[in-house]
């Protein structure tokens, strides 16, 4: 299966670059590497983004997207840490398949603060935004709890 | 849980040989509720409920989960609301080195 990486949504572009310039960069390579490793980002675990598969990667300044063996360890944040002392940022994607052409996408939904200062929306829920009108575009959703 | 209804359009396009992800079945939009357990089962069994209206004269559409399904649904909508080029142009523009 090929993994292409889908051409950046215009709010996305506008993300990155809002972005400082070596922020960006850094985000820049991050989306790179996931035409190689495109399960590089944990799960999301709730809500819509959750139920379809879409993942996250977490960066900030210090990072080096390039470092795929770990030669340098990464800045990791302490459990006794408030979640937004770790990596500020967040890429958030999602890797639909079309396994008849075997081509998997990376679509890349946000790229934002994962704990912005509110009403600034998160970068899931910016995601979960633009996930949305992808999913409504071909069916209409039922749910059941 | 969350199910998604694709478009009788939808789905020939991502399916055209009207292959169906298993366990399927067929049935009516009131059948849908009177039937809910049964459905939710064959739902989270990755299958599949092919919709008809009530008087049986339209095909509705096919409720799934299904994540490849679901994907390939997705991937056919963004192409043909031009959020996405063809895959075929997609494959040309990353062997190009046009794509992020």
């Amino acid at each position: 299966m090929r993994t292409l990486i889908a051409p950046l949504h215009p709010e996305v572009q506008q993300e990155l670059q809002l972005l400082d310039r070596k922020r960006a960069e850094i985000a820049r390579r991050y989306i790179r590497r996931l035409a190689l490793e495109p399960y590089l980002g944990a799960r999301v675990e709730r809500g819509l983004l959750a139920e379809h598969g879409c993942r996250r990667i977490y960066f900030d300044h210090d990072d080096r997207p390039d470092d795929l063996f770990r030669a340098r360890r990464p800045t990791l944040r302490r459990g006794d840490q408030d979640p937004s002392e770790g990596p500020r940022w967040r890429i958030v994607y999602w890797t639909p398949e079309a396994s008849r052409s075997q081509i998997r996408l990376v679509v890349i939904l946000a790229v934002a603060a994962g704990h912005p200062t509110p009403p600034t929306p998160n970068a899931y829920e910016l995601a979960t935004r633009r996930l949305e009108p992808l999913l409504d575009a071909f069916s209409k959703k039922g749910g059941s709890k | 849980m969350n199910a998604y209804l694709i478009s009788r359009a939808a789905y020939h396009r991502i399916m055209p040989d009207d292959g169906l992800p298993h366990p399927a079945t067929g049935m009516r939009l009131s059948e849908l509720r009177e039937h809910q357990a049964r459905v939710i089962e064959m739902l989270e069994q990755g299958g599949a409920i092919i919709v008809h209206t009530d008087d049986g004269e339209h095909l509705l559409g096919v409720l799934t989960r299904d994540r490849r399904l679901l994907d390939e649904a997705a991937i056919a909508a963004m192409i043909d609301a031009g959020n996405l080029p063809p895959l075929h142009e997609l494959i040309a523009m990353d062997d190009r080195g046009e794509l992020p």
